[in-house]
């Protein structure tokens, strides 16, 4: 009988200390989803591609609107003007302005790089929240330059499907905003390392103007992404996530 | 009575064994002759798809064989670096050519398509002209498409078609294009691609100034190893001979087994034939040996006499032999042999026309009738030799 007691408690012990665990991972990736993922957005980007000694340069167009819209527009160089995507859920459509052509990408496909950046259409256009599709634990603490962040273990849930199979994720333990990432295919291979910096205040959210992605099975290459002109939870009208938008000239 | 004039009287002696003797011998000599053509044939064929497809000597990235298979065009050449190659000595054209994979999209469907680019000076000099079996060459916005890839798709001329491609930066890139022309190069490689001009597919695969190889052709084919060496002081890339490259290095080293082989069963299957006759002759004129032994020829003359029979019997099969056999191989390598189209795919895996046109070479001729003489020699000696140092009198017992 006190045997039963004694493993009783145990088993309650042990529940409760994971049940807790994962709570907190909860909230803590809950509040990275506010801070990050906002309602819409809007801005102008500078995508920075840098291959061995060269640097590509490129200049878009974004708007989002929840996590299942979102469109984009190139409009530098000049052979990418006019280059445009449409996300809508798990369907994304291309543009080509030179063809006047537009191509639906879907399945695998998306996971293959945007515009010879180190990004993927996932990476650009998915809005998914965390705190939806992985769980996971604190492994530790470290200091990233000026911010002391929560170092957290994340595996995606098991009737999620998120772009990462795991992640190490940096989390400012007191802003609670992504400043380092590593992402990991489903056979634990490292595919990217993600960092972020310059987090503006909007609208009560913190959200990074900088982010540079290094892809890892890429050779000496990497790129930089630099948010300008953002606005935030802004009302944007569906017509602007529409077939006949993508193709407008 | 001479030597000779005995030995010639004696192949005459049994016709029908000697019909049959001289015919194995004719038959063996006839399939060798044909057999070193055909393969000389399947060399030729090799050498001259590689030299249309890679020129005498190709110069690629060091990473070109393994990023070519998955469309990445990170692995590229300066386009400049051709005009260097061709102030080489002895060259006479460095060919910039980029090649690649992509999707033509028409009305209702897609389909991959190799795509090669070629700039239009060299049109000419690669016959390309030549090959257009309608319409005309391609232009900056017109493309040519392979006869096979516009039959199975019903592509017309004038039609419009989208080619959507990979660039060398790994993003999408696709133009419109009028086809111009249908082509049918013999070459199948071609059959299911689309050519365009150079500086057309330069743009559309974001590689200004850059190809995928340079394709350098000698004033002769005596020239290439002189020019490869010259060609690798000027550039760190890969400069492969035609011989060196992909699949071909394997095919010329394995081409030299089926030369061996031929030679051994042919000649076997002579020499056995002699030595069978040669045999029945000995234990049939023993008792003729002796006495021809004990009326003072010497064992030497007699091993003479036998040899002159020999290869006497073997000189008729040989010239006869290597009369029909360089006539066939001489009727085959005008109208060739033709595999079939249903053996096209294997044959281009090993860079070979379905169309195999044996070769009469002089060289073979000299090989077959060595082989032929000294098989036959070996036919007539070996049995010989257990009764020449027999006594008359126990040949004669015997």
């Amino acid at each position: 009988m006190k045997k039963l007691l004694l493993l009783s408690l145990f088993i309650v012990f042990i529940t409760n200390s994971v049940f807790c665990d994962n709570q907190e991972v909860f909230d803590i990736l809950k509040k990275v989803d506010e801070n990050q993922i906002p309602e819409s957005s809007s801005y102008t980007g500078k995508m920075l591609i840098y291959r061995n000694d060269k640097v590509i340069e490129k200049r878009f167009e974004s708007k989002s609107s929840g996590k299942y819209k979102s469109f984009i527009e190139f409009t530098y160089p000049p052979r990418d003007r006019g280059t445009k995507y449409l996300r809508i859920e798990d369907n994304l459509w291309m543009y080509l302005p030179m063809a006047e052509k537009t191509v639906k990408i879907s399945g695998h496909m998306l996971k293959q790089s945007i515009m010879g950046s180190d990004f993927s259409y996932d990476d650009e256009t998915d809005n998914s929240k965390l705190s939806e599709s992985y769980n996971g634990e604190i492994i530790g603490e470290e200091k990233l330059s000026d911010y002391q962040c929560i170092i957290l273990e994340i595996t995606a849930k098991e009737n999620a499907n998120p772009n990462y199979y795991s992640q190490k994720i940096w989390v400012d333990k007191n802003n609670f905003v992504i400043h380092k990432a590593e992402l990991f295919g489903r056979s634990g291979r490292l595919l990217k390392l993600m960092n972020a910096d310059n987090f503006k205040k909007i609208n009560n959210r913190l959200y990074p103007l900088y982010t540079k992605m290094e892809d890892k099975i890429k050779i000496g290459s990497y790129t930089e992404v630099i948010v300008e002109n953002i606005k935030l939870d802004i009302d944007i009208s569906d017509n602007v996530f529409s077939l006949r938008n993508l193709e407008k000239k | 009575m001479n030597l000779l004039n005995i030995a010639w009287r004696n192949i005459f002696r049994n016709k029908r064994r000697t019909y049959l003797t001289v015919s194995i011998i004719l038959v063996g000599i006839m399939v060798y002759i044909f057999s070193l053509g055909y393969v000389e044939g399947m060399i030729n064929s090799s050498f001259e798809t590689s030299v249309k497809n890679y020129g005498h000597i190709r110069v690629v990235d060091n990473e070109f064989e393994l990023k070519h298979r998955t469309n990445d065009l990170t692995a590229n050449v300066d386009f400049s670096l051709a005009k260097k190659i061709e102030n080489i000595k002895n060259v006479k054209k460095a060919v910039p050519k980029l090649s690649t994979g992509g999707i033509v999209f028409l009305d209702k469907f897609e389909k991959s398509v190799a795509i090669n680019c070629i700039d239009s000076e060299y049109v000419g000099f690669l016959d390309i002209d030549k090959y257009i079996l309608s319409g005309e060459v391609f232009s900056k916005n017109t493309v040519v498409v392979g006869n096979k890839f516009s039959t199975e798709n019903n592509i017309k001329i004038g039609d419009e078609i989208t080619i959507m491609v990979d660039t060398q930066y790994k993003s999408i890139s696709a133009l419109n294009f009028k086809v111009s022309g249908i082509f049918n190069n013999p070459e199948s490689v071609y059959h299911n691609s689309i050519l365009m001009q150079l500086d057309t597919g330069q743009y559309l695969l974001d590689m200004d100034g850059s190809v995928t190889e340079i394709l350098v052709y000698a004033y002769s084919e005596d020239f290439i190893e002189e020019i490869a060496p010259e060609i690798k002081k000027i550039t760190q890339k890969k400069v492969e001979k035609w011989y060196e490259i992909g699949v071909n290095a394997a095919m010329i080293s394995y081409m030299e087994l089926p030369r061996t082989i031929f030679g051994l069963i042919f000649g076997t299957l002579s020499a056995l034939g002699i030595l069978n006759t040669m045999m029945m002759i000995i234990l049939e004129r023993k008792r003729e040996i002796g006495i021809l032994e004990a009326n003072g020829l010497s064992k030497f003359e007699i091993i003479r006499m036998c040899l002159y029979e020999g290869l006497g019997m073997g000189a008729i099969g040989i010239f006869i032999g290597i009369f029909i056999g360089t006539l066939i191989t001489y009727v085959f390598s005008i109208y060739g042999m033709n595999f079939g189209q249903s053996m096209e795919e294997i044959m281009t895996s090993y860079n070979m026309s379905y169309i195999i046109y044996p070769q009469v070479k002089l060289y073979n001729i000299v090989v077959a009738t060595l082989f032929g003489f000294s098989f036959s020699f070996l036919g007539t000696i070996i049995p010989i030799l257990p009764y020449i140092n027999k006594k008359p009198a126990e040949l004669i017992k015997e």
